[in-house]
């Protein structure tokens, strides 16, 4: 490596609890639920690198136990600037162009979303969404200060682990399914979570992404302060339950604190895993019984699995230490064609639009997925005025390591094709980065397209594979140049 | 059919395979004469008795041979030493497989692709003007190469092979099994799609028109533990969907990385461990790393792992290792010592993938330049023996020997398919306990394995590939749509309705022993 443009490092973490003390909507899912009780807690945590040279080295990383990042419906959502106008009035000294916050993904935290599920008035005693967007505000808020005036002189090292834990949730079947709902086009040769014990069942879609990036910080005496944990899964193997939980990421973080020591940060990032999911569509016998058999939830045996990986590659880590590395965090803002919405496609959906509004004249509460409808026309007449969307894309180069964002939940293919061509030794993608506007849908690919079912429908995509190749291309193109400088 | 044994007995024996002068590894389309021996070569096999008090009631010796792959001719000829010997063995009991390393002596001997034809194929060629008679230098041009031929290896390895299987069967004695689920990432889907839809096995992934990996990945391990009446382990049987084929270009004989699996597992489990390797349909997959293979190459070398070559079989070794260690204390809480046992083995017809005159054409224009270069250098040869003492001399003429017959012979099938359109093949499925075994002769792709595992009732399913009958790749659907290497008519002799096939009948199989 070239080591000119090399500077001292130094790191601070921080961590705030996001919990709620009372009953709250979980966000996520179709239907409303009511929390009845917490799973662990849900947390935000901040990790700053700078170096003492370069304003543009500094970097914010911020881990939420979040579905997402939005307050309000599409493109009124602006939590991110509500995130970096109370950094700018607390600690003006913080660049927050440069602070990312990240969703692990998680079903199970508390929605944010106003209206999510109608106007009704919620029952007594549970949270609204402004005061659980409040909260969670003012955690990342705090956090991010904390970890910005704690940063110490330390090191870095990474490494590369494997565990198994994503796995493709995209099941594909020799006769297309007709079966369509409306608001939320199904049919196709592809169903999300499709049962694999069918004589139709063909094959699993697409791909799985096993590795799992490591970066290690320590301190001036080379002890472990933190590690940054990149994953191509979303937290959602306890996703339909009735409590507040962060689901695997508690498992993973209490697991390595049990091993290591309860100071010991933990910073989840989820790579490009649109189409992923802890869910096992196949040999679901077989490790239910080996589940069973070692006495663990499988949301422990994550645990387990990820912190033996943290393991392995520790004693590597622990040998390669920098604590002067060449640290550079570039900002930018892309265009992205969006997924047009054809004339075909909104006459359908005005029909499904006027079924479901009907249906909730007759009393079925089907707020959300009639939201979706409305959606999809308003994007039809927005597409003739402004044919693409923004993205706020992030590139970082740390040494040998390089981090790129996106804002959706980007199929695995887009994060292979980038992996495949970084010039990085590794590469860690972070999806769901929160953007204002509507963020976090579903990106597919060329074949999730080609095969429709949820999450490669009119109704899910904002932007589809020819702004996926764009975000392929402008993040290769920008790592490389980080690499070339 | 329900179970009729109350008790099982069980027995291992291995064999050494390893020939004591140069041999033509198999594995590439050009010969390698092998220069030494890097690790050995060896054949494990596991015996079960099932009987009750009215005495034995089914049998089945699995057998495993550090080869690239099985011939019938191979398997028949074990038979034949098998039905010479007293014991009760039933030879048709005996199932053999191969893990598919592509270091290992070269022991097909039936000229290219004939012995797809089934049991009719002397016929068949004979009838067509072909000669039918086994060559003894099997896949290979008679050009002089200094090595064992693989006719004389196949009589060296079939004596060995059924010693093995007939002292396992000699040594059974009553015990338990136990089995389960581990991981370790190993195998990759070693085909790589592009933006103008087509498949290359090996592609370039770093490249704008890379599109995606065209297919699944499989990084369970399944693990079946045998013990001894005092509980003590005496052998594994280890499931990986991964071939081995780490050091496939080697001029060394060598297991590959179920050697470095071996000696790990012994130093773990004790050095009188048996271990039976099979590889799990694996058609489209390979050790090789594809996608973040300079993060991989960075931890080997932080890992202090030998060199480049060994250290992606040592990593694989203890990955494997790792994943048996993590399995079995879990396993062995739910030892079966009277685990249900029932053996079917039949020959089940499957519709051959039927090729059309384009289809020969395209294959005969792609052999083309081989052929033409065969002959330029045959003449070379002829002209000036001296050749033969250039280091490794036989490359280019074997490779173009090799490509040049490749085309040859799907003009063969395109004559023969219709008087034969159907490919009879010896299938076994076992059940031992809540597990079932099931065997195909093919590189099969990943995509039948999960159809058959997810609709078999067994507990777990451990499919076996390579079994018999020098089986070419069986394609998935969508590998045939994006073509290359490994899916094209010229690779594959049976295409997905053949697949579709093998998936019902080995899920009828099973489904009716539970």
């Amino acid at each position: 490596m070239n080591t000119d443009h090399c500077s001292t490092l130094n790191i601070g973490w921080a961590t705030r609890c996001v919990t709620p003390e009372r009953p709250v909507v979980l966000g996520a899912q179709f239907h409303m639920r009511i929390s009845d009780g917490v799973d662990g807690p849900v947390t935000v945590t901040a990790m700053a690198l700078s170096t003492d040279d370069s304003p543009n080295s500094s970097l914010v990383f911020v881990a939420c136990d979040v579905g997402g990042f939005r307050h309000k419906w599409y493109d009124e959502n602006n939590f991110l600037e509500m995130c970096r106008e109370t950094l700018r009035a607390r600690a003006p000294e913080i660049d927050v162009s440069r602070v990312i916050l990240n969703a692990t993904h998680t079903h199970t935290a508390p929605n944010t979303l106003i209206k999510r599920y109608g106007e009704e008035p919620l029952p007594d005693g549970v949270a609204t969404a402004e005061e659980c967007m409040d909260v969670l505000r003012e955690g990342i808020a705090e956090a991010v200060v904390e970890a910005w005036n704690n940063r110490k002189p330390g090191g870095v090292s990474y490494g590369l682990g494997t565990a198994v834990v994503g796995h493709n949730r995209r099941a594909t079947y020799f006769a297309e399914d007709s079966s369509r709902r409306a608001g939320a086009v199904v049919g196709g040769f592809t169903r999300m979570y499709g049962d694999t014990n069918d004589p139709t069942f063909s094959h699993i879609e697409g791909y799985e992404d096993h590795y799992v990036d490591l970066l290690y910080t320590w301190d001036e005496e080379s002890n472990l302060t933190g590690v940054v944990v990149n994953l191509a899964s979303p937290s959602q193997e306890t996703e339909g339950a009735m409590y507040v939980s962060a689901d695997f990421w508690h498992e993973i973080r209490e697991e390595i604190r049990r091993r290591h020591g309860s100071h010991i940060q933990i910073l989840a990032q989820c790579s490009t895993a649109g189409d992923q999911s802890p869910h096992r569509l196949w040999y679901k016998t077989a490790e239910e019984r080996m589940l069973k058999l070692r006495g663990l939830t499988m949301r422990e045996e994550i645990g387990r699995r990820v912190a033996n990986a943290v393991d392995e590659v520790l004693p590597v880590a622990k040998a390669t230490i920098e604590t002067e590395l060449r640290c550079e965090h570039l900002v930018s803002e892309i265009s992205l064609p969006r997924r047009i919405v054809s004339d075909e496609e909104a006459v359908a959906v005005r029909d499904d639009l006027a079924k479901l509004e009907a249906e909730a004249r007759a009393g079925t509460n089907n707020y959300r997925i009639a939201q979706r409808a409305r959606r999809v026309l308003e994007r039809y007449e927005q597409q003739k005025q402004s044919p693409d969307i923004p993205m706020e894309l992030h590139l970082i180069r740390l040494g040998d390591v390089a981090f790129a964002t996106n804002r959706f939940e980007l199929f695995l293919d887009y994060g292979i094709r980038i992996k495949a061509r970084s010039p990085a030794v590794q590469t860690f993608l972070v999806q769901l980065a929160a953007n204002d506007g509507w963020d976090g849908t579903y990106l597919p690919s060329e074949r999730a397209i080609a095969n429709r079912g949820y999450g490669g429908g009119v109704y899910d995509n904002e932007v589809g594979p020819e702004g996926g190749r764009v975000i392929v291309e402008e993040t290769v193109k920008g790592l490389h140049e980080l690499w070339s400088r | 059919m329900g179970s009729i044994n109350d008790r099982v007995k069980m027995g291992w024996a291995q064999a050494d395979i390893t020939p004591d002068q140069p041999v033509v590894l198999a594995g590439q389309f050009h010969a390698r004469v092998s220069k030494g021996i890097m690790d050995p070569v060896t054949a494990t096999a596991f015996a079960v008795e099932a009987f009750n008090d009215t005495g034995p009631q089914g049998q089945v010796v699995m057998v495993s041979c550090d080869l690239a792959s099985i011939g019938n001719e191979l398997r028949d000829a074990v038979r034949e030493r098998i039905q010479a010997a007293s014991g009760g063995l039933d030879p048709f009991s005996v199932f053999i497989g191969a893990t598919h390393t592509h270091s290992a002596p070269d022991a097909r001997i039936v000229p290219y692709g004939m012995e797809q034809y089934g049991t009719e194929y002397k016929r068949l060629v004979s009838d067509h003007g072909g000669s039918a008679n086994a060559s003894r230098a099997g896949m290979w041009p008679d050009i002089g190469l200094e090595v064992m031929s693989p006719a004389d290896y196949l009589e060296f390895a079939v004596g060995r092979i059924a010693d093995a299987v007939l002292e396992a069967w000699e040594k059974r004695e009553p015990g338990g099994i136990a089995y389960g689920l581990g991981h370790a990432v190993i195998g990759r889907n070693r085909r790589l799609t592009y933006r103008d839809g087509t498949s290359q096995m090996y592609g370039k992934p770093g490249t704008p028109e890379f599109s995606h990996v065209e297919g699944y990945e499989d990084h369970s391990v399944y693990a079946m533990v045998t013990y001894d009446q005092d509980q003590k382990i005496t052998g594994m049987v280890v499931n990986v969907p991964c071939p081995s084929q780490v050091s496939e270009h080697i001029y060394q004989i060598s297991a590959d990385y179920w050697h470095e699996t071996r000696v790990e597992l012994r130093k773990r489990f004790g050095s009188d461990l048996f271990i039976l390797p099979q590889c799990a349909p694996a058609g489209d997959q390979s050790p090789h790393v594809l996608i973040g293979r300079r993060a991989e190459e960075r931890m080997w070398r932080l890992k202090g792992r030998d060199t480049d070559q060994n250290a992606p079989r040592q990593e694989i070794a203890l990955k494997i290792a790792d994943a048996i260690s993590d399995i079995v204390p879990y396993a062995e809480k739910e030892t079966d010592w009277t685990p249900p046992f029932q053996h079917v083995c039949e020959t089940v017809d499957l519709p051959r993938r039927m090729i059309s005159e384009q289809d020969v054409e395209d294959a005969l224009e792609e052999a083309r330049p081989f052929r033409e270069q065969y002959e330029k250098l045959v003449a070379e040869l002829e002209s000036n023996p001296e050749i033969r003492k250039t280091p490794r001399w036989y490359t280019e003429i074997t490779k173009a020997y090799r490509r040049m017959e490749r085309g040859k012979r799907v003009r063969t099938r395109l004559e023969l398919q219709t008087a034969n359109p159907d490919m009879p093949i010896e299938v076994h499925v076992v059940r031992l306990g809540d597990v079932a075994f099931a065997t195909n002769p093919f590189e099969l792709y990943l995509d039948y394995a999960l159809r058959i595992r997810e609709l078999s009732e067994a507990a777990q399913t451990f499919l076996i590939q390579k079994a018999g009958c020098n089986g070419t790749y069986l394609p998935s659907r969508r590998s045939i749509a994006c073509g290359g290497y490994g899916s094209v008519p010229a690779s594959t002799d049976i295409g997905p309705d053949g697949g579709d096939r093998l998936v019902e009948w080995t899920v009828d199989t099973i489904n009716r022993m539970w």
